[in-house]
């Protein structure tokens, strides 16, 4: 914009020298910017390493400092205008220059006339004077980051005395600061040491199973980690049987006893190591139990078993037990004596059931066992303490009192006995009551006649109709009443009463 | 349009009224600023003050040095807008035909002193409306157009405001500017003191007729507003508007009703005058600052908040002028 004016040449020479300091204050304020931007790069290199940040991401930071100058400087850039009015702000020219400035092509007297004074203005003070080179704000963020860089180059060149520029910094400091160089070592030894351990008890494992083999004994604190117990029980059984074996060829008479002697003391004390194991365990008990007590029924094994389990079960189950017999003789009480010895003798013939029934799966848990046979063989309650207990102990004490279980659900045929089959029962009686009640008021409903009167209130009758959207104010209806209008008598008064206040609050 | 040579010669004509008007008023330089400010600009001036502070005579002073047609008219309850307009004289000619004339009434003049202004009914009041809005008078069927320059001086006094009728908010709008009339300092007391002892009064010559007077008015329209300034009128105005955007904070708190566009319009030609009286062919923002008190106090209307906390229209706009941006790049 070169204007054909002498007035208004000068003048805009004059403030284009003035927009040059500015343009150069405000270049070295973006540079700074730029500048701690960029050095942003090698900070982050200097405390994350090489590892983390790689070489090319310094040329990003340069870039984007760059990036930051240029946009930042080209969306600031001022125009001759904008220039001229700070320096009417900062030389208190009365907005002089920026309006012969922006009036610089006008023709007419009055622009003319104001070119000239602010020419005269221009030429007596120096324009430039308004833009001194000042250090900006963002020069003091850069030496920030300087200085956090420089830091960390010397704490890292200390460090490594090479600079690797490899590992982060905290790395480099951690084992200085936090680590004892022994305790490290010592450390690493242990490591060591336990690596060691290891690869020499995977050697020697197949050397203690050979010795195994040949004791046929089993020790239960030593195991294999890389061998599952089930296969550890299964060798052991093998071996038990072939021992067992040779010793009933020699001695088949006493190979129960001993077998109980064998089994017995070690299926209390020796943990259970598998499910297998366990089975076996039981079915040897079981038969043993049966042999030494032929008459005892369902409820005195479900005793024997429970005192072995946990209390909270076989108490559970005793309670189920007492009162299904409890409800049963009530029940064999109401009717006639007559039947009374039938009754005993059905009850004889249920217990000598349930006896074949325990007989029965003694005889089961002598079989081959099976992983998925654990369901299909106990009930819900000892499923459950089963997989929680995860030895399949209880699953014993569920299997034990099936016999009862099934017994008890011979002897409550009515639902008794069982407190959900009770609650079923009585709802079903509320219902079938309820039923009857409204069949009941259905047959006197329809025969019920006779006169009904309605009473209706004499008066106007209104039509309702729908609520319906109507824009209205309160000043409509000159009910609108500001406070803000204070009648002109009452003024004096208000005014001397907030006086008042006012003077009581300053005292 | 003034040749800039005519231009150069408006300077010393303004100064040279000054001088007359402080031959006879000591101090006061902003109310006499403000006065040539309304007259120069086309507008009229309420001057509020207690009695005694020479407002009257400013006004006589003015019309005397002037060389203009001076009317005075005494608000009072039973004044009637007849009193002041004029009324229709009945009339007999030589030959004994009547009709009716209309006999003009104190407003037309070029300075009206309309003294204690809000002791008059409103009914009286509003009939100076027509002839400050819209510089004519109608009476009867005819409408009387009013002799440029037309200033309307008003006076009001702070005390005893019983039984006086305050001007309505259309009234004061009408307005240029509202001028406090303050006490003069010890120093301009001692002036007045010693030169009411003196023994003769200081002669005031007639230094500008009404043809100059309105040459200054064309001159101090072709003074320039460059953008950035004409936005300062602008920013102000909305930023006293509660219900704006760009509203201050102490607006939204204190003001009931912010300045109408005729406040902006105030600013920019008394502005434009102003930067006459300092010698500039330019209005800048520190002209407009020094007007925007007297220009905008009397159309703010403050609410109960206000009067409760002790603020002022003045106190607010002050806050407001200093929180104002400049300008884009200044900031």
């Amino acid at each position: 914009m070169t204007p054909e004016n002498p007035e208004g040449r000068q003048l805009t020479a004059a403030v284009a020298r003035a927009r040059g300091r500015f343009v150069a204050n405000l270049a070295l304020r973006e540079a700074a910017l730029g500048g701690t931007v960029a050095l942003c790069g090698p900070t982050l290199l200097l405390l994350l390493g090489r590892g983390w940040f790689a070489w090319p991401l310094l040329t990003l930071f340069a870039a984007a400092g760059v990036a930051v100058v240029g946009w930042r400087l080209w969306k600031r850039r001022p125009d001759l205008y904008q220039v001229a009015q700070v320096v009417d702000l900062k030389l208190a020219t009365a907005d002089q220059i920026s309006t012969a400035i922006y009036f610089l092509d006008s023709q007419e007297p009055t622009p003319r006339e104001q070119r000239r004074a602010a020419s005269r203005l221009a030429t007596r003070s120096n324009l430039e004077a308004a833009f001194p080179l000042t250090m900006p704000r963002s020069a003091c963020a850069l030496a920030a980051v300087f200085l956090l860089a420089s830091t960390l180059f010397a704490l890292r060149y200390f460090l490594e005395k090479p600079l690797r520029m490899e590992q982060p910094l905290s790395r480099l400091l951690w084992p200085t600061v936090d680590g004892n160089p022994s305790e490290r070592e010592r450390g690493q030894d242990k490591e060591q040491a336990a690596r060691e351990t290891a690869s020499h008890r995977t050697k020697s494992l197949p050397l203690q199973g050979q010795e195994m083999m040949q004791r046929g004994a089993r020790q239960p604190g030593e195991s294999d980690p890389g061998r599952s117990q089930t296969a550890d029980a299964a060798e052991n059984r093998a071996a038990a049987r072939k021992e067992s074996q040779s010793r009933g060829q020699d001695d088949p008479e006493g190979e129960q006893a001993q077998a109980g002697e064998a089994l017995g003391p070690r299926g209390e004390n020796d943990p259970i190591q598998s499910y297998e194991e366990f089975l076996e365990r039981e079915a040897q008990s079981g038969m043993q139990k049966a042999e030494a007590k032929p008459g005892q029924d369902a409820e005195a094994g479900g005793k024997a078993e429970g005192g072995k389990k946990s209390q909270d079960a076989s108490s559970s189950l005793l309670a189920k037990l007492r009162e299904a017999m409890s409800q049963m003789l009530s029940k064999m009480q109401q009717k006639a004596p007559s039947s009374a010895r039938g009754q005993q003798t059905a009850m004889g013939a249920a217990a000598d059931k349930e006896q074949q029934e325990g007989e029965a799966t003694g005889r089961s848990g002598q079989g081959q066992p099976q992983p998925g046979a654990q369901n299909a063989s106990g009930d819900g309650e000892g499923n459950e303490s089963a997989s929680e207990d995860g030895t399949g102990q209880d699953s014993s004490m569920a299997k034990a009192g099936h016999g009862a279980e099934s017994g008890n659900k011979k002897a409550s045929g009515s639902g008794a006995g069982n407190q959900e089959g009770d609650k079923e029962l009585r709802e079903a009686q509320q219902q079938e009551a309820l039923g009857k009640l409204t069949e009941l008021f259905g047959k006197r409903a329809a025969n019920i006649t006779g006169e009904v009167t309605v009473e209706a209130q004499a008066g106007k009758q209104v039509l309702r109709t729908p609520e319906s959207q109507k824009q209205a104010r309160h000043g409509e209806a000159g009910g609108e009443v500001s406070r803000d209008e204070i009648p002109l008598a009452l003024q004096p008064y208000i005014k001397e009463y907030f006086n008042k206040i006012r003077q009581t609050e300053k005292k | 349009m003034p040749s800039p040579d005519s231009m150069e010669q408006v300077f010393p004509q303004i100064d040279l009224v000054r001088q007359e008007i402080g031959k006879i008023i000591v101090g006061h330089r902003n109310v006499v600023d403000g006065v040539l400010i309304a007259l120069l600009a086309g507008g009229h001036v309420l001057l509020e003050g207690v009695p005694g502070l020479g407002k009257t005579t400013l006004l006589r002073t003015l019309s005397r040095a002037l060389q203009l047609k001076y009317s005075r008219i005494q608000f009072t309850p039973d004044l009637m807008p007849a009193d002041i307009v004029g009324s229709l004289m009945m009339e007999t000619d030589e030959r004994g035909t009547k009709s009716l004339r209309f006999q003009p009434g104190p407003i037309f003049a070029h300075l009206v002193l309309a003294d204690e202004i809000n002791r008059a009914t409103p009914k009286t009041q509003s009939a100076l409306l027509e002839a400050m809005q819209e510089r004519q008078v109608t009476s009867g069927n005819t409408s009387h157009e009013l002799e440029e320059p037309f200033l309307v001086m008003a006076t009001q006094n702070p005390l005893e405001m019983e039984g006086t009728y305050p001007l309505p908010e259309a009234q004061l709008d009408r307005f240029l500017m509202k001028i406090l009339v303050g006490y003069p300092s010890r120093a301009e007391l001692e002036t007045i003191v010693e030169r009411t002892m003196a023994a003769e009064q200081p002669q005031i010559h007639r230094v500008v007729d009404r043809e100059q007077i309105l040459n200054i008015r064309r001159a101090a329209r072709q003074v320039l507003v460059a953008p950035h300034v004409r936005d300062f009128p602008t920013q102000l105005v909305l930023a006293t508007q509660p219900e704006r955007a760009e509203s201050h904070p102490l607006a939204t708190r204190y003001i009931r009703y912010g300045s109408s566009p005729r406040g902006a319009q105030a600013l920019v030609q008394s502005g434009r005058v102003m930067a006459l009286m300092r010698g500039r062919w330019n209005t800048s923002i520190e002209d407009l600052k020094a007007l925007s008190l007297p220009c905008l106090r009397h159309r703010i209307i403050l609410n109960f908040d206000a009067h409760a906390e002790g603020k002022t229209a003045d106190a607010i706009l002050s806050e407001i002028l200093a929180t104002l941006p400049v300008s884009a790049v200044a900031k």
